[in-house]
């Protein structure tokens, strides 16, 4: 009797326990937080996803991440600058300048993660936003922005590393951690195919309210570039490449140059007419928003208040000048005295203090001949002395597609047709227009003096030099010899990325 | 939640002892917390644009810092919130013949909603086998042993330990900074909403397989008495957060991974000897430990520990097959190049420099697998930071009113890696650098194992190397006590029942050849570091020695 009460009252206690409440006690999902199976309700969760996928973009993804890998690793191998005092207390950085990293390089393997991390941000939206029941035209251009980026971020990775990894699916599962390197053709066909299909759903113009997002215009620039990239990179095809860069180029509309340059690197006119994709950063921040970064501080040289990392080089100070005191106002090319500050009458103005309100001998030194970059520098004294700053950072502007055009028409061997496009540019600079008579060689000569002066400090340089196989001799002739373009052109695989994924060596 | 059920018989020498339970643990936390800062957002038009600026908002007084006595100010709140559940059933049957042969049986099925649907229980026996040999007829009273005791288990057990509370979840991240948000509008934050974590349903329980085999035992009437022991544990699908590629822009997830055995002797001895005046004890305790991978993803699978320079870079531990986990897999050193011809001829079979960024003052690294290049390939196996024997030993002694304590422990057979040296002892960039650099290789100063100090370190010296590697072996006296006790009469003067003075000191003695802060530097010493970065040092605290003056008293 007793035994058979105990088997009773075990029994009862065991499935009481176990069955009726138990198993669903372990079935718990986190209180505060969603998770990816039940996330991806409605348009608004699509929209906080495309987000996300933005937040990568250009590494700005922290207040110092931001400068300290983007222009080490972008900026420091281009000739048009010069390695400041206080970088060279970080190793890492010096290695970059040098040209004698390994490829455990803790700055562009940063780089190379944070890319990847957008592209698997980008999968994800892709995926995910496909199942929402939604407005289908808003959801198609979601998508379509999504697609826009995964380009850009595979587009930014393959500027910089020979072979990269293509990541076209959201991982949910281990087995797909690992894979294997493409060539730089499947990556190339990969872009191109997700920027054409992009160009379809993206929209001509955002409302007010979501300016800055990725517009078909954006899509439309970036097909150019990688069209008149692939052009160079791939003999055989060459004259194909160039057509769909033109085409895709001449599509490019509804923008025009921006007559005031320094406004659109100074914080004070965001998105401007000429803006066709633009980093954007906020200095609101209600309910903790956090959107600045440091980067003036990182441009800045220590008379200015910066921490003195990066200086303009002789070299582009001399390209500045190169034409002369030419221009319209009696002085050198316009984009001189916005891209940067320097020694010159301009500056020295005692009736019109033009550093901040003062002359740059009382900032500077008087014949110190020393330089500071001037863009990404807030317009005012009081926000360059702030701690943080939120100017914007102009991706792609009217301006770089002119020149990208007249570059494409002049490999097409009409260099007449491209000298309008450039004369558009010089004149913005007031800069006198070229004679019409110049010839493909003297044409070419000019794009590059063009895009020198035109896009400094914004990174293109070095993938323009690259393009025109004039790397080294560019690097050389300032007296950077250790550059060898064998193994300096691309970065190396970054070491984690090779140790870890067994089927990269 | 506990339902315990317990049922004790005896039947003539049999005696049994059954217990049955369930166990619900429901763990909830919820954590907020609001602030103010003292500023408020000004909104206004310039140039037809709209500018936000921040103004200055305090507090009505600053002494009086309450949430809401305030003039304004930007307010905040954060928090967080998480559950945790655990079920388990169990049993567990106790068998004793005659009170000399012991069986115990315990049988547990444990839940957990760490682990999704598919993995989310796990079943854990154990057995355990005694054998009281005193208690036999036939073992001789009153002779040297006077108790023996041998046993035997053999059991598995579950660990989730390691695991977040969601981890085979992807959990949604939201934002509103530029980690995941953007920016719209001209100047609207954006915050975003994405899913960092590999959605890992698979994820299960860590299962360890213990087995022991030992004798307790006691000599001389008791006033000896030890235990030893064999152990073998062996650890499968172990709860590992794993480096994975970068190039799937995933957070390093915890991952179930490989097996490893642990396995070794246990010996412990306590002598009391309780002779008036003069009373004292001492106790030895020792342990062996073998640590070695027995299997992983796959033959040739290795898993590399945290990289030391700014996680990208220098790694010097590496878990593989057949080593033990997290072991050091180093360039061996082999001196230092006194002179140009010294690097000119450390060539390979065909001629070729095998070093051609060498100067004299650099070291000498070794084709370990002789095909003619110095690379990864040439890191061996160089020593495990996990000690192989650690001995402990407890000294007490009383003499009238007088007692004294002390405890010294030990590690031997390990090595560390002393990550410190590596930061500053690196003599290639124009920074600080420790005292032991100023015995850097110089045409005058060749007696040296410190390379020459040059400018980015074209060879390599600081490579993850037997350089930085050093001997562990440590004896420390952990602590030591003195006291005196006031004699009762005494004590009867000044109505107390108990008044002792003591003084101790903890850490006062460390011997050891390491040159580091401390050769127990706490662990994990490195950011990101785990198992698989076993004796990896960036310890930078400095070691604390202390001493207590105390008076216990009772009244």
């Amino acid at each position: 009797m007793k035994r058979t009460t105990l088997k009773y009252i075990v029994l009862c206690l065991i499935l009481s326990s176990a069955t009726m409440s138990c198993s669903d006690r372990l079935e718990l999902s986190a209180p505060d937080q969603l998770t990816s199976g039940n996330f991806w309700r409605n348009a608004s969760d699509a929209e906080a996803g495309l987000a996300s996928a933005y937040s990568q973009l250009e590494s700005s993804t922290d207040v110092w991440e931001f400068s300290e890998i983007k222009f080490p690793v972008e900026a420091y191998r281009e000739d048009i600058c010069v390695i400041g005092s206080d970088a060279m207390n970080y190793q890492t950085w010096v290695e970059l300048y040098n040209f004698t990293y390994t490829n455990g390089n803790s700055q562009f393997s940063r780089y190379w993660d944070i890319n990847y991390t957008g592209i698997a941000f980008t999968n994800q939206v892709i995926e995910k936003v496909a199942t929402i029941d939604m407005d289908v035209t808003y959801r198609d251009q979601i998508i379509a922005e999504a697609k826009f980026l995964r380009a850009y971020y595979h587009m930014k990775l393959l500027l910089n590393w020979e072979k990269i990894v293509l990541r076209d699916v959201y991982i949910t599962n281990e087995s797909q951690i690992n894979k294997e390197l493409s060539s730089r053709t499947e990556v190339w066909d990969f872009i191109i195919k997700d920027l054409e299909e992009a160009v379809g759903g993206l929209t001509p113009k955002h409302t007010e309210a979501n300016v800055g997002r990725a517009t078909k215009g954006a899509g439309y620039a970036y097909l150019g570039y990688c069209y008149l990239t692939r052009a160079y990179e791939e003999a055989p095809r060459r004259d194909e490449m160039l057509d769909k860069a033109e085409k895709a180029l001449r599509n490019v509309t509804g923008y025009s140059l921006e007559k005031n340059f320094l406004s659109m690197f100074d914080g004070t006119n965001k998105n401007s007419k000429e803006s066709i994709f633009e980093l954007q950063f906020t200095d609101n921040t209600a309910n903790g928003a956090s959107y600045r970064t440091a980067i003036h501080k990182w441009i800045a040289t220590g008379e200015l208040g910066g921490w003195d990392e990066i200086t303009p080089s002789n070299m582009l100070l001399a390209e500045f000048k190169k034409e002369g005191r030419v221009a319209t106002t009696g002085n050198y090319d316009s984009r001189l005295y916005q891209t940067l500050f320097c020694e010159d009458s301009y500056f020295n103005d005692v009736n019109t203090p033009r550093v901040y309100g003062y002359t740059y001998d009382e900032v500077f030194e008087n014949g110190s001949g020393r330089m500071s970059f001037r863009k990404y520098l807030p317009a005012t004294l009081d926000d360059l002395n702030k701690s943080r700053t939120a100017v914007n950072l102009p991706l792609m502007r009217y301006a770089d597609v002119l020149l990208l055009l007249a570059e494409t028409l002049n490999e097409q061997g009409k260099p007449g047709d491209a000298i309008p496009l450039m004369n558009e540019v010089r004149k913005r600079a007031d800069m006198p227009a070229l004679s019409s008579g110049l010839d493909k060689e003297q044409v070419r000569k000019q794009i590059e003096h063009e895009r020198i002066l035109e896009f400094a400090l914004e990174n293109t340089r070095f993938y323009d030099l690259r393009r025109w196989g004039k790397t080294k001799e560019a690097l050389h002739a300032i007296g950077r010899t250790n550059f060898d373009p064998n193994r300096h052109n691309f970065y190396p695989i970054p070491l984690l990325e090779t140790k870890s994924n067994d089927k990269v060596n | 939640m506990d339902n315990l059920l317990n049922y004790q018989a005896d039947f003539g020498k049999h005696s049994i002892n059954a217990l049955l339970g369930t166990s619900l643990t429901l763990q909830e936390s919820n954590w907020n917390a609001i602030g103010v800062e003292g500023k408020n957002i000004v909104y206004s038009v310039e140039n037809g644009g709209l500018v936000t600026k921040e103004a200055a908002e305090g507090f009505l007084d600053p002494y009086f810092m309450t949430i809401d006595a305030g003039r304004g100010g930007t307010y905040s709140g954060t928090g967080s919130k998480y559950q945790y559940n655990r079920f388990s059933v169990f049993g567990r049957i106790n068998y004793a013949y005659a009170n000399r042969y012991l069986l115990q049986f315990t049988l547990r099925r444990d839940g957990s909603s760490k682990f999704g649907p598919d993995n989310r229980y796990g079943n854990f026996p154990s057995l355990a086998l005694g054998w009281k040999i005193d208690e036999e007829e036939f073992f001789p009273k009153g002779g040297l042993v006077n108790q023996l005791k041998l046993r035997g288990s053999w059991g598995k057990l579950g660990n989730e330990a390691a695991l977040r509370y969601y981890d085979h979840q992807a959990l949604v991240y939201s934002d509103n900074s530029l980690i995941r948000g953007y920016v719209r509008g001209g100047g609207n934050p954006w915050p975003g909403s994405i899913a960092t974590n590999l959605e890992n349903r698979e994820i299960g329980w860590e299962t360890t397989v213990s087995q022991n085999i030992g004798a307790d035992f006691g000599l001389f009437n008791n006033t000896l008495k030890g235990a030893i022991n064999y152990y073998s544990n062996t650890t499968e699908d172990l709860l590992i957060t794993k480096k994975i590629a970068p190039s799937s822009g995933l957070v390093d997830p915890v991952l179930n991974v490989g097996k490893i055995r642990n396995s070794g002797f246990e010996l412990e001895l306590k002598y009391t000897n309780q002779n008036n005046p003069f009373a004292y004890n001492v106790g030895v305790n020792l342990a062996t430990l073998k640590n070695k991978v027995i299997s992983l993803g796959g033959e040739d699978q290795t898993l590399y520990g945290v990289g030391l320079k700014f996680g990208s870079e220098h790694f010097p531990n590496q878990t593989r097959i057949g080593s033990p986990i997290g072991g050091f897999f180093l360039y061996q050193t082999d001196g230092i190049f006194q002179n140009m011809n010294e690097v000119s001829e450390y060539v390979n079979a065909d001629g070729k420099l095998l070093q051609p960024n060498a100067k004299p003052g650099d070291i000498r690294f070794v084709d370990i697998d002789g095909n003619g290049t110095i690379n990864d390939d040439d890191k061996q196996y160089s020593g495990t930071g996990l000690p192989k024997v650690e001995v402990g030993i407890t000294l007490g002694a009383s003499y009238k009113g007088f007692d004294m304590s002390a405890l010294l422990g030990s590690g031997w057979g390990h090595k560390l890696y002393n990550g410190n040296r590596y930061f500053f002892e690196a003599m290639s960039s124009g920074s600080n650098f420790l005292s032991t650099t100023l015995d850097a290789w110089t045409e005058s100063n060749r007696n040296t194992s410190v390379p020459r100090a040059v400018l980015g370190d074209p060879n390599g010296n600081s490579r993850e190397s037997t350089r930085f590697l050093e001997a562990g072996d440590f004896i420390r006296l952990r602590q030591v006590q003195l006291g005196y006790t006031l004699p009762k009469h005494v004590l009867g003067a000044i109505k107390s029942e108990n008044l002792r003075f003591y003084i101790s000191g903890q850490n006062l003695f460390t011997w050891t050849k390491y040159n580091g802060v401390d050769p127990e530097f706490g662990s994990p010493a490195v950011v990101g570091s785990t198992v698989l970065s076993t004796g990896v040092d960036r310890y930078i605290f400095p070691f604390t020695k202390s001493y207590t003056l105390g008076v216990q008293f009772l009244f």
